[in-house]
């Protein structure tokens, strides 16, 4: 019976644990203050990519509407709003949008907020989805840097970074380079910012990127959802 | 009513890896507490019960997450075969001999999750260096509640 009685302390004890830690949370999750900072300054990178993309269509609209219009018309946005879940599995990261099947949401598909890149839809329901988060380890986006020089970006082992997995054209990367999607593999248009390189290290697979903040915060995201440009009826 | 506790311990389990997850990120990975609760199943009980506390884990990660059963089901596997090999060699009922099953099992758990994640090494030196020595403190911390909590999962093979 002594026995039983210090198995059910050992119990208590166990929750107990349990619940210390949510409580201590707040404590390790970064400053809402220090947070927005960062968000409205990706902000700013996001929206001065755009602008670029859009003074480099003035220059020469007809070469450009030729070359980046079929691909940039290619998507439908979806407005969605991301709710932070916490994966049951310890190495992946994954969080659930309030829109599925009833609008025509289909796995792969990407998702991005106004800081940036935000992940790939994963599973879908009626009336939810769920996101494959950018620093999942599982998850891999084509990059380029602001040389052009493009890469493989896969995210993890942290919360919040990637690293570049593969490196296609003979890239140097230098800390505080922007990356950005190139449009290749159909899931993300052009110019949309990945993250920054926070640690440079060779060899570059060993470097550190520092994805879009608040990955594991809840925002307002957009579905990119392929308009269907098929050919004859 | 065993398989009750067995069940609420899981529980306890994936609820305590979730309540650290954003104190320890990705190191929590070898300190699993799911996993140091299956790696310490593993050392002296049956395998029927080590395969429901398996089940019930690896399903509950399925469907509240975006694992698959390879990287779900392989690393937990592993970690079960790693501790009924290296107990043939050293003693699970030690206190401190059985850490050294429990922390290589552990190691061979999460560097195969992270291969089938992955599809290589990289990146993982770093979170095996520090999940490594967090996982003795994991371990060490709860190994002992789990010792008391014996006489709720009624086994034989548990030491009186």
């Amino acid at each position: 019976m002594k026995r039983k009685k210090s198995a059910y302390w050992a119990v208590s004890c166990w929750l107990g644990l349990a619940l210390l830690g949510y409580g201590l949370q707040p404590l390790v999750t970064p400053r809402r203050s220090s947070d927005a900072q960062r968000m409205l300054q990706e902000r700013i990178i996001q929206k001065s990519l755009l602008i670029d993309a859009e003074n480099a269509s003035i220059v020469d609209r007809q070469l450009l509407l030729d070359l980046f219009l079929p691909e940039a018309s290619n998507f439908e946005l979806v407005p969605a709003r991301m709710i932070p879940s916490r994966d049951l599995s310890p190495l992946r990261s994954s969080a659930v949008i309030d829109r599925g099947l009833e609008s025509r949401l289909a796995p792969g598909m990407g998702v991005i907020g106004a800081q940036g890149i935000v992940g790939q839809i994963y599973q879908v329901g009626n009336g939810w989805s769920r996101i494959q988060l950018a620093d999942d380890p599982a998850f891999v986006v084509p990059f380029q840097d602001e040389q052009d020089m493009r890469g493989i970006l896969a995210g993890g082992p942290g919360r919040g970074v990637g690293y570049p997995k593969l490196r296609l054209d003979p890239l140097v990367l230098a800390e505080g380079d922007l990356l950005y999607t190139d449009g290749s593999g159909g899931v993300f248009p052009p110019s949309i910012y990945i993250g920054i390189v926070d640690q440079s290290r060779i060899p570059a697979r060993d470097s550190v990127i520092r994805l879009p903040a608040g990955l594991d915060n809840s925002q307002e995201v957009l579905v990119l959802t392929p308009l269907d440009v098929g050919g004859s009826p | 009513m065993r398989l009750m506790w067995l069940v609420t311990i899981c529980l306890l389990a994936l609820m305590t890896t979730t309540a650290y997850r954003p104190l320890l990120d990705s190191t929590i990975a070898t300190a699993d507490p799911a996993m140091v609760l299956l790696a310490w199943l593993a050392l002296i009980d049956r395998m029927p019960r080590i395969f429901v506390a398996m089940t019930i884990i690896g399903l509950l990660r399925i469907w509240f997450g975006i694992a698959e059963i390879p990287d779900t089901f392989v690393p937990l596997l592993a970690v079960i075969v790693s501790v009924r090999l290296l107990r043939q060699y050293l003693d699970p009922y030690h206190p401190l001999k059985r850490f050294q099953i429990l922390i290589p099992a552990l190691l061979v758990g999460v560097i195969l999750q992270w291969i089938l994640l992955t599809g290589g090494l990289v990146g993982a030196t770093e979170l095996v260096l520090w999940s490594l020595l967090l996982s003795v403190v994991i371990a060490g911390l709860l190994l002992p509640i789990l010792d008391l909590m014996t006489p709720l999962l009624r086994s034989a093979r548990y030491p009186l």
